[in-house]
């Protein structure tokens, strides 16, 4: 098979996953970098590196966003673990549009383009990740900039649609034979409420983003005031895409959790059903609550209690996921490897994040809230921490099982309490910083907040310094010198193998760890018959 | 192709997994094992891997720092 057959034309969902996830890393280090210039203009009070062009800072702001959220997250969660591990989780060949697939893929690149495209062009695209008009219309924003941000958005919407489509006719159509629904492995579960909500949301923005464009080039009047349109019209479809958007990227953490913590806990599940009805309550939820985003733009006061009660509810099956994974590890042989500790971390930042996230739900706290750097700490606390973590997670979980190349546990274990320290120090002060009323996407600030920033940056720095430290230990792991090579390691520490995780009795998960690793080029010879314990011998004939 | 659908109706068995493997006839067979799933040569010794590693991540982390540059230098501020 040509390089080019294999590697271009791909159809196989290995390989494809592949892709995605090497181009996230690289979209990764995009968004890096913007982080690490945002920090260190924010270093100290007044001009520091940029000069005073405020309109840089705001670009890379928006870039920033962008690329994590929509060319590294999702890519990796989605795209790579999701595409990787579905079919073989269920026992299908591969996904159920082969071709499909590869497309998903391919209009991901001219995205990353787009972005990097847009960050050169004129002034850039300082609006936000938001987008919102006026500040996003041809007045404000002249130049071709945010028209081929908005497109990277169109590319990026088109890959994530019909990657949702391919994900739910996959898990509906090609379960093996004994794989019921209900007994599907949690993280399929996880991909399969993920592609739902991709496939109800995105068309959303498509409109609000279509909309917005023809305001700026066809003289169309949707979002103008002198037009007689309202901006904030695009706020509510933008919001309706937008919450979702923050369960899109979550929901396959939590899918991926669940797997780690059962795997290092020497136990199933607890509450395997009680988990996917959770996160298909959270999913159904987060569909409900939009406004909330948007508690300061006049809206009425019962509407205001309305979303606050509703996006309170959301703490419950939150909750729920968060006392059974406890409740799992709670008896259970806990054993601290990598992928374990990553899948702790997540648990304690999250239920921080979610916290935060209780009190800026409430639409009179929020009035002080909006709009400050409480909401940047809440948030990253949530993304940065539950998302990445879980991503973390799940690449030392399934890297060996995906390309059968061992990681150096003693870096992995100093990857993991370099970056829990790194993003506590970096995010904590940004709480402190929005009571005291920070605004946030401001380049500057008064000098008393200059210390907390000044905590907040040194510690991006730290950030920064893992991001190498992984780097590196990906470069080992695939050349395979370890520096660390003649420390006594327990092998199993690294390798959640299939005597490690003793699920397979159990019910139908963690085939991964049965087959070859890494996985034939086509999967299964014979599709896998795939039984719950409970089911007995005749059953299984 | 409703000559096939005749053709494959009477069969009681699935065994549609054997047309995946009668394409490598047509495609020829794709290497299985480790290294083998990934893209790039890693064990080459044309090119260190280490540059190309570390070379691509770099410029991409690199890229917003030359494109704010870009910008300070175009505004007239540096």
């Amino acid at each position: 098979m040509s390089y080019m057959n294999r590697w271009f034309l791909s159809t196989s969902h290995k390989d494809i996953a592949t892709l995605y996830l090497g181009y996230g890393f690289m979209s990764a280090m995009v968004a890096t970098g913007m982080s690490v210039i945002i920090r260190l203009e924010l270093s100290g009070a007044g001009p520091q590196y940029l000069h005073g062009n405020n309109q840089v800072f705001n670009v890379l702001v928006t870039g920033h966003a962008m690329a994590m959220m929509f060319l590294f997250v999702m890519p990796v969660l989605i795209g790579a673990f999701g595409k990787f591990f579905v079919p073989i989780m269920m026992g299908a060949v591969d996904m159920a549009f082969a071709r499909l697939n590869n497309i998903s893929f391919w209009c991901l690149p001219p995205a990353l383009v787009c972005i990097m495209a847009s960050l050169l062009m004129e002034n850039g695209a300082g609006t936000g990740w938001t987008v919102y008009p006026p500040l996003s219309s041809i007045n404000s924003h002249s130049g071709p900039s945010v028209d081929l941000a908005m497109f990277a958005l169109h590319l990026t919407t088109i890959s994530s649609l019909l990657g949702a489509i391919n994900f739910m006719v996959t898990v509906l159509n090609m379960r093996t034979m004994g794989m019921h629904l209900v007994h599907m492995p949690l993280f399929v579960w996880a991909m399969y409420f993920t592609a739902m909500l991709l496939l109800l949301s995105l068309p959303v923005l498509t409109a609000g983003v279509t909309l917005l464009l023809m305001d700026r080039n066809f003289n169309t009047g949707f979002f103008e005031v002198a037009a007689g349109g309202d901006p904030v019209t695009y706020q509510h479809l933008f919001w309706f895409f937008g919450h979702p958007e923050v369960y899109i990227i979550i929901i396959p953490g939590f899918g991926i959790i669940s797997h780690i913590v059962s795997t290092y806990s020497k136990k199933p599940m607890f509450g395997h059903v009680g988990m996917l009805y959770a996160m298909g309550s959270i999913g159904l939820l987060g569909f409900l609550v939009w406004s909330h985003h948007m508690f300061v733009v006049g809206l009425d006061i019962d509407s205001r209690a309305y979303f606050t009660s509703a996006t309170m509810v959301i703490a419950v099956p939150t909750g729920i996921k968060m006392f059974s994974w406890l409740a799992t590890m709670y008896g259970g042989e806990v054993r601290l490897t990598v992928p374990m500790l990553f899948a702790l971390g997540f648990l304690f930042l999250f239920t921080m994040g979610g916290l935060t996230g209780v009190m800026t739900s409430n639409a009179s706290i929020d009035v002080a809230f909006h709009d400050t750097y409480y909401v940047v700490g809440h948030f990253h606390y949530v993304l940065s921490m539950g998302a990445l973590f879980s991503l973390m997670g799940g690449y030392f979980y399934w890297s060996k099982s995906m390309y059968n190349l061992s990681y150096c546990v003693i870096k992995g274990r100093m990857l993991f309490w370099l970056l829990f320290n790194a993003v506590n120090g970096m995010f904590l002060p940004m709480h402190f910083l929005g009571l005291n009323g920070m605004p946030r996407r401001m380049s500057d600030y008064p000098d008393s907040f200059e210390p907390w920033n000044v905590m907040s940056s040194l510690f991006s720095m730290m950030s920064m310094f893992t991001v190498m430290l992984f780097l590196n230990m990906v470069y080992e792991q695939l050349t395979g010198n370890f520096q660390f090579k003649t420390k006594k390691v327990n092998e199993n520490d690294n390798t959640p193998d299939f005597m490690a995780s003793n699920l397979l009795g159990l019910n139908n998960s963690d085939i991964e760890f049965v087959l070859p690793s890494p996985a034939n080029y086509h999967t299964y010879n014979e599709l896998p018959m795939l039984y719950a314990k409970e089911m007995s011998n005749e059953e299984v004939k | 192709m409703i000559s096939r659908v005749g053709l494959r109706a009477p069969r009681a068995t699935r065994n549609f997994q054997v047309s995946a493997k009668s394409m490598n006839s047509v495609f020829g067979t794709p290497k299985t094992g480790t290294y083998s799933n990934i893209p790039f040569p890693v064990k080459t010794k044309r090119v260190p891997f280490a540059l190309v590693w570390y070379g691509t991540f770099g410029f991409f982390f690199a890229f917003p720092f030359i494109t704010a540059y870009w910008h300070m230098k175009k505004a007239g501020n540096i």
